[in-house]
């Protein structure tokens, strides 16, 4: 009823995004797929998004939903069936576009012993299915979109979202965690078939907890690799982590002093890797270390 | 021609090891820099010099010979810092 009138206001991490549509299937859903997230009322939120059914002049018979933010469209409709995947793209948007008083990194992000791990990486790099995999064998869900990094206090703020797995990447995660909770899987968008996971309980429950980060590691998933750990130099970690983030330009001398700071912090490799078992095994086996 | 060089205090440099980030407020970009490079914006940010000055200092520090081809080099790297906005012809 909320979602339908006013809407739910969500926390995810540090911001409050207020969510509304009357479309029914869609509802069914995020209240399947958002149960754990805490709910507020009264509080501010930095978004107002929106998921409108509608039917075309040309197709009267097929329906279609758009996204909307303070009322606006940025994206042309979607089959019906896509309401989920283009509500969770939406917000993306919106983060992406709007949020400049944080460094903005493209990254799957974990924390594991109070350490932050980020994965910096481009779509298709196998960022969501790695971090899908460790959040379900011990490490904790910061984003497996972006790094929120406060330039100020140097920290990481995690924003636990629902994570969309692609294509093959669906049934690799089914077959490996069968205790994962996946949405029904969505065909035929533009990034072909994609299920939404949700994220384990205790990380939405820990998203006020901040960290540091200690590792960088630039993802590259090859299907015939087996896991390569290479370290690389701070000023090439610099330039790739700067042209990685969203709005490093837009900082100014704020976002070249974070980048410093967080390579002064981190130990920087590249990864590629295949196996999930293996990669996260090393990984394990580095945080322990610590 | 003596080359000078363009707000040189204004500039955020990180050292990582002898390989260099240059964050120049003027234009909003960040430079991926070598040490050639930084030891050459110092100087200029001292007093604006020629390129034989440039030369011959830049080929003692380093203990290279300051040839003619060192000197090309040395011109080919003024005028892409010229082009990046970091050094100036002085008028």
């Amino acid at each position: 009823m909320l979602l339908r009138n006013q809407g739910l206001k969500v926390v995810m991490g540090p911001f409050n995004v207020r969510i509304q549509t009357r479309y029914k299937p869609l509802a069914v859903q995020l209240y399947s797929l958002y149960k754990h997230y805490r709910l507020v009322q009264d509080e501010i939120c930095e978004f107002h998004v929106c998921i409108v059914a509608e039917r075309s002049f040309k197709n009267p018979l097929k329906k279609s939903v758009r996204f909307l933010i303070d009322g606006q469209s940025p994206f042309e409709s979607f089959p019906e069936e896509q309401a989920l995947a283009v509500l969770e793209w939406g917000i993306n948007l919106a983060i992406a576009v709007r949020v400049n008083h944080l460094l903005l990194l493209h990254a799957a992000v974990v924390e594991k012993n109070n350490h932050v791990i980020l994965f910096p990486a481009w779509p298709g790099s196998g960022k969501t299915t790695l971090c899908t995999y460790l959040i379900h064998r011990g490490f904790r869900l910061f984003s497996d979109e972006f790094g929120l990094m406060d330039p100020a206090r140097g920290v990481f703020y995690p924003m636990p979202r629902l994570m969309p797995l692609k294509n093959q990447s669906i049934q690799i995660i089914r077959n490996y965690l069968p205790e994962a909770v996946i949405g029904q899987s969505i065909p035929n968008t533009h990034k072909g078939t994609v299920a939404h996971v949700c994220p384990p309980e205790n990380s939405i429950c820990s998203a006020e907890r901040t960290a540091k980060a200690r590792w960088i590691f630039f993802l590259r998933w090859n299907e015939k690799a087996e896991t390569n750990i290479q370290p690389i130099s701070d000023a090439e970690a610099f330039m790739l982590l700067a042209s990685n983030a969203f709005n490093y330009e837009v900082l100014g001398a704020t976002g070249f002093k974070a980048v410093a700071q967080l390579i002064s912090d981190c130990n920087c490799y590249k990864l590629i890797y295949s196996d999930l078992e293996d990669v996260t095994s090393t990984l394990q086996n580095m945080v322990n270390e610590v | 021609m003596r080359w000078q060089s363009n707000h040189f205090h204004s500039l955020l440099i990180e050292d990582w090891g002898g390989e260099y980030t240059v964050y120049q407020p003027d234009s909003g970009k960040t430079h991926f820099l070598n040490q050639m490079s930084i030891r050459l914006l110092s100087f200029l940010s001292q007093n604006p010099a020629t390129l034989l000055e440039i030369s011959h200092y830049l080929s003692t520090a380093f203990e290279q010979e300051a040839d003619q081809d060192f000197r090309d080099n040395i011109e080919k790297i003024l005028y892409h810092l010229d082009a990046l906005g970091l050094i100036k012809k002085e008028k």
